[in-house]
């Protein structure tokens, strides 16, 4: 009897034996699976943590610092100041312009495009850079940095040529291909004095386009040179008077609107509007450049501003 | 009868510029109406070449353009050019 317990007992420690054995083993596989399962995910997550991920992460860090700093240029040919002769019915895009736009981003795109009509519509492919011009083609809700930030990229591409006239001041030409049966070149007088800057060089034909189409100041404009105002014995060209008188009619018109208040100056706004309406018709308003020009006369007239050749001789 | 329709047309080619010029808030979208009121004005006077153009007509003109030149002056103010 106590010998068959005694076997009775071996095979049951025994089996007890084999089933623990069984249970690690079984624990011991799973547990090599969940860490199997485990160990991708983690080497994924790891991975861009590590050394491959930063890769990608600084090229894609330093691609835009990169093309802020260098734009690929796809224009070679310079920007030439022009002025169209015909009002065409239709505004062409030349193949090789097509070409070209193709390859800009989308907000460049849709900048040159604007400009380009914008060029059509004005009769000229130049003006001064600013938040008149921004309104002119219609993106009065981009900021002026990020309209300032697009001519320049536009500049670097080569479709546009960018002058700074004055700290403050920087003038466009657009690249347009010229097309003699409706485009006249901008003629560029070389100056005979010792100091040809580059931006005065270039604003000469503009202030001279600008003269050509305001009646009042061109015609006074005809004589001489003079002295600028509180620089005595500094010689002035007559272009560089007329941008002084400019200036000065900008800041007497300026102070004007300090002195009647911001209100009533809305107020003469208005009853210049109904004015240039009434005397030079409803086509005249609907004209930006024109209108411009009318408005700047009314303010010289309501306040008293002196005209050009008054102005002038109080300079010489 | 045809003339009616035409006449209703035409009106209502001023009238959606009259409408138009309720949303309008810069000088750039003003200019574009500017010019639909000017290319109205000439369809209508191309279409009655000699013939009178109708009061009702008319008076629909010149009530858009007296809103065009009030909205004008209500707009921001036109950059000089100086």
């Amino acid at each position: 009897m106590g010998l068959i317990k005694e076997i009775t007992k071996a095979i049951t420690d025994k089996a007890k034996e084999e089933v623990l054995l069984y249970i690690k083993k079984a624990v011991d596989a799973d547990a090599k699976k969940k860490a199997e399962a485990a160990a991708p995910a983690i080497t994924e997550e790891s991975k861009p943590a590590e050394t491959p991920a930063p890769a990608p992460e600084k090229q894609a860090d330093t691609k835009p610092e990169e093309q802020d700093e260098t734009v690929l240029r796809i224009n070679d040919d310079k920007a030439v100041r022009l002025t169209f002769t015909t009002r065409a019915d239709s505004i062409v895009i030349s193949r090789d312009l097509a070409g070209m736009l193709q390859m800009l981003s989308y907000e460049e795109f849709a900048l040159y495009l604007k400009l380009y009509f914008f060029s059509f519509s004005q009769k000229k492919n130049y003006g001064y850079v600013g938040n008149s011009l921004r309104r002119s083609i219609g993106l009065d809700e981009m900021t002026p940095k990020q309209f300032g930030k697009l001519i320049n990229m536009l500049g670097d591409r080569g479709l546009l040529e960018v002058l700074q006239v004055s700290d403050t001041q920087s003038t466009f030409t657009l690249f347009v291909p010229f097309d003699e049966t409706c485009m006249k070149k901008v003629e560029e007088k070389p100056r005979p004095d010792k100091k040809p800057l580059p931006p005065k060089k270039e604003t000469k034909p503009q202030v001279q386009e600008e003269i050509k189409s305001e009646p009042k100041l061109p015609e006074r404009m005809e004589s001489g040179g003079g002295t600028p105002p509180g620089r005595a014995g500094m010689e002035m060209d007559e272009d560089q008077l007329v941008k002084s008188y400019r200036t000065f009619i900008s800041l007497e018109i300026d102070k004007a609107k300090m002195r009647v208040g911001r209100s009533n100056f809305d107020k003469i706004y208005m009853e210049a509007v109904k004015y240039i309406d009434k005397k030079y018709g409803f086509k005249v308003l609907s004209d930006s450049e024109k209108f411009k020009e009318y408005l700047t006369q009314y303010y010289i007239s309501a306040f008293d501003i002196p005209s050009y050749e008054q102005w002038r001789k109080t300079k010489v | 009868m045809l003339l009616d329709m035409d006449q209703k047309v035409l009106m209502k080619t001023v009238a959606d510029i009259e409408i138009k010029l309720l949303t309008c808030k810069s000088n750039f979208f003003w200019e574009i109406l500017a010019k639909k009121y000017d290319e109205a004005e000439e369809k209508i006077k191309d279409f009655y070449k000699k013939k009178p153009i109708p009061q009702e007509l008319q008076d629909a003109l010149d009530k858009v353009r007296l809103q065009l030149v009030i909205k004008k002056g209500d707009l921001p103010h036109e950059d000089l050019l100086v």
